[in-house]
């Protein structure tokens, strides 16, 4: 399909506005899942979009002791971030709105800011769960970061490339990488529910320990902001995965359906697992997710070699 | 409530509290975690949100109304509540119930057991994470509330009891309906074994946590399946039967390991007997009337019964001086004596992410639980006084503070007369 | 060991229906021996008083209008009773018993949760003498 212009494909489609009604239908669908396959009925249609609306209309409630600037602006540069990583992931089957030479490289850091500044919202509140919160988050990040990224590189070792576009149009003309590396899209898809914060990795987020996190302190306008980040930060993983292990940039239904399967198989690993405690989690990561990304970079290496 | 002893360094370690208002917790109640990182290093709690008087309260009723206001002590063991105060009552006038009234008590203790286990089994799956159980048993578990609305009137607070026996009655149809529900739910409970004993994240969650010797447990006092779970051969229905287990005995489940996968199990497995004691005794419910006739006025003196509420045992005291309504009741329930195990053995040692499992683990129902008062002297010279002395020493003290001679102006009189 | 324990379940509620009852917009009867609102006959009641001498919530009360012709009215505040068929056990001439109707109820005012039942000169002119008591 052809580039769109640039301003036009950054602000409104297939980036900017249309992203975050997009990510709210994800969201939807993905709470619908859960709670079908928990034999109940689940949320309306508009449900996610009357919360975000909400949230985004009520009052901010700074508490006492906190670093004010601090605290107001790291919502918004989380969603800063989130949505200049959208800036070069292809949606949708259009090609992306930007790329420049390494650009993979750019939206993944962006992407780990965005939970570092998870982190940081938290430990600037003062409060005690937050502060629990976020040496979770942070220490969940050291985890699963290591094989995500590697899960992610590997594509992009194939096809020698650190562009996403060459790497989109790279995995449009051969074979789907999920035949090819198959260990790696396990890696992906298992390393995208550690950065999502989903069940069974949700120990940042423990409703039953530490109240509600990082995010703890946080109501109104700013938590209306975090949730939009880390709802358009599901759609960006999806389409990112989709487009490197499941074929590139195919027509906008296809593309759909594959990131729609991807996403119940999220739901159905969040709803029947339990959570998994920190430490059991980080030994999750640093054994089994460490040796089976290298197992996959070492298979690469020979194949390529030979 | 027990007071852990300040410590001096305990200023320097964090403290995280959890409650009176937290999402984790259903019921208010105050618990300090001090942790070092993840580990927690001491434990202290403190109960008494949920207190309303209920002793106070039955001194000025009639003892039918008092068996409604002891029902309503717990939403979940009420039947339990109601059937040890009415024993002790009939005790003291003397009567004796019919046997069908006596089976109709056992097998709606018996219902009440399922559902409250089912309940548990579903706070605790939520506890740790795992919500698909949650939501999976507590379905299986409105089909349990089904059959209480539809044949004793009410999903919680039933009141079967009446002074003298019971008020509905088990007709043929509802038997039939019991008996096609229970097969149901014994399918689902053998699913919910299976998970428990199988699953390989639910067990990094329960296996050796929370572990509790037979030694430590009987020690701290610990009552009911918390206490049955390690090991200890201790069920009221077992070694002091009353109502309908004295005619139709049940058996006690056991399991040794004493960490909170055991509990799991022993629960599930109670549930099973349950089912199989039910469906045995419809068959033989011994016919006969469901009540008989209960006197207003009961005659002077002390009774005091055990039951085995869902959650361990329950102890009722009741004092009658001889006129229409009770003198002194005093409740003493499960829940209380199994705080001690987690608050002084259990939490040191575990981590923080683990509390909230195994503060479920023993079943807390902290609405039952605020009734006790429990003075603990550090000295070896400290003394346990009563309301009068106590009452008698601040009005001689103060009278001293303000300068005048209590036995002149007549306090003692103004005693008397009151 | 199984890695999901509950992964049958839960694709197999897939294709069954959610547990879901939809209340307001389907309707659901209660069962026929719930404990509702009473139902009290004055022909057969005598004045005896025994139903309100257990009532746990002392909520309710028998009017006499006319102790001689056995003109009485029964009235109770459904917010306060607890539904326990006491009084429906203890009365011996069966004047009251509970049905399974009312178990919805919501009023905009706190008037309207007191029931009377009776003859309707009798609670009208109840109503009245209560409306012109001095409010406490």
């Amino acid at each position: 399909m052809t580039a769109l212009h640039p301003l036009f494909a950054l602000f409104i489609f297939p980036a900017g506005l249309f992203l975050i009604l997009i990510s709210f239908f994800f969201e939807w669908l993905d709470r619908k899942l859960i709670a079908r396959f928990q034999n109940r009925q689940g949320p309306r249609f508009l449900q996610p979009f009357a919360d975000i609306f909400k949230l985004l209309a009520k009052e901010e409630i700074v508490p006492i002791g906190v670093h004010r600037t601090l605290f107001k602006a790291l919502p918004i540069f989380a969603f800063a971030c989130v949505m200049t990583a959208s800036l070069y992931v292809p949606f949708f089957g259009f090609k992306a709105a930007w790329h420049i030479r390494g650009d993979l490289i750019i939206a993944m850091y962006l992407l780990s800011a965005m939970t570092v500044c998870l982190g940081m919202a938290g430990t600037n509140s003062i409060n005690r769960f937050a502060v629990v919160g976020a040496t979770r988050t942070l220490t969940q990040l050291f985890a699963y970061e290591g094989p995500f990224m590697l899960a992610l590189l590997m594509p992009a070792l194939v096809a020698q490339s650190w562009t996403i576009s060459s790497i989109a149009d790279y995995a449009s003309n051969h074979t789907w990488m999920i035949v090819t590396q198959p260990i790696g899209f396990i890696v992906a898809i298992i390393g995208l529910i550690g950065k999502l914060e989903l069940p069974p990795f949700d120990a940042p987020e423990a409703e039953q320990e530490i109240v509600s996190g990082a995010l703890s302190e946080y109501s109104g306008r700013g938590f209306g902001l975090f949730k939009i980040a880390k709802n358009v930060e599901l759609v960006i993983g999806l389409a990112l995965i989709t487009v490197f292990y499941l074929g590139g940039i195919v027509n906008p239904l296809l593309f759909s359906i594959k990131m729609v399967v991807l996403l119940c198989v999220i739901a159905l690993m969040q709803s029947t697992l339990t959570r998994l405690r920190i430490d059991q989690t980080v030994g999750l990561w640093w054994q089994a997710g460490a040796i089976l990304s290298l197992a996959q970079l070492l298979i690469i290496i020979l194949v390529r070699v030979r | 409530m027990t007071d852990n002893l300040i410590d001096s360094n305990k200023s320097q370690k964090y403290i995280v509290p959890i409650g009176p208002q937290h999402p984790a917790l259903k019921e208010p109640g105050h618990f300090e975690f001090t942790v070092e990182g993840e580990i927690v290093v001491d434990a202290s709690i403190r109960l008494g949100y949920v207190h309303r008087g209920v002793e106070k309260a039955a001194e000025s009723r009639t003892w039918t109304q008092v068996l409604y206001l002891v029902e309503r002590v717990c939403g979940i063991c009420s039947h339990a509540h109601g059937t040890a105060f009415i024993q002790n009552a009939e005790a003291l006038a003397g009567i004796e119930i019919p046997p069908r009234a006596k089976v109709i008590r056992a097998i709606a203790g018996e219902i009440e057991r399922l559902h409250s286990h089912l309940l548990w089994l579903g706070v605790a799956a939520h506890e740790g994470g795992f919500d698909a159980m949650f939501m999976y048993s507590w379905r299986d578990r409105e089909i349990v509330m089904d059959i209480l609305e539809n044949f004793f009137g009410n999903r919680v607070n039933y009141s079967v009891n009446i002074p003298g026996g019971v008020k509905e009655d088990i007709t043929p149809e509802f038997a039939e309906q019991l008996r096609i529900k229970l097969d149901f739910l014994e399918k689902r409970l053998k699913h919910y074994l299976d998970v428990v004993n199988d699953d390989v994240t639910f067990r990094a969650r329960t296996v050796n946590i929370g572990t509790l010797g037979k030694e430590e447990m009987t020690r701290l006092g610990a009552t009911g399946p918390t206490a049955r779970s390690a090991g200890i051969t201790r069920d009221i229905r077992v070694d002091r039967p009353y109502s309908g287990f004295d005619i139709y005995p049940i058996n006690m489940i056991l399991d040794d390991h004493g960490d909170l996968n055991a509990r799991f199990v022993v629960r599930l497995k109670e549930c099973f007997e349950s089912i199989r004691y039910i469906r045995d005794v419809l068959e033989k419910i011994p016919e006969g009337e469901l009540s008989v006739k209960f006197p207003r006025k009961i005659p002077a003196g002390e009774s005091m019964s055990s039951v085995e509420a869902p959650r361990g045992e329950l102890f009722y005291f009741v004092r009658s001086n001889g006129t229409e309504n009770p003198d002194r009741v005093k409740v003493r329930t499960a829940s209380l004596c199994n705080w001690g195990t987690i608050v002084s053995a259990v939490a040191k040692g575990h981590k923080l992410a683990d509390m909230p499992m195994i503060l479920a683990g023993i079943d807390p129902c902290f609405s039952c639980n605020d009734r006790m008062v429990n003075i603990v002297g550090k000295e070896k010279n400290a003394q346990l006084w009563t309301w009068e002395q106590l009452r008698k020493y601040g009005i001689n003290y103060h009278a001293m503070q303000e300068g005048f001679n209590v036995s002149d102006c007549g306090i003692e009189q103004l005693r008397e007369e009151k | 060991m199984k890695l999901i324990g509950m992964i049958q379940d839960v694709l197999s509620s897939m294709f069954k229906k959610t547990a879901t009852i939809s209340y307001p917009l389907k309707p659901s009867p209660p069962p026929e021996r719930y404990h509702g609102r009473l139902d009290y006959n004055a022909a057969k009641c005598t004045g005896c008083m025994m139903c309100t001498r257990d009532c746990p919530a002392e909520t309710i009360q028998i009017k006499v209008i006319d102790r001689k012709t056995k003109q009485f009215v029964m009235t109770y505040n459904i917010g306060e009773c607890v539904y326990c068929k006491q009084c429906v056990f203890n009365c011996k001439f069966d004047a009251l018993h509970m049905t399974n109707l009312m178990w919805e109820s919501a009023s905009d005012s706190k008037e309207g949760f007191q029931l009377y039942f009776g003859k309707k000169e009798h609670i009208d002119s109840l109503l009245k003498q209560k409306n012109e008591e001095p409010t406490a």
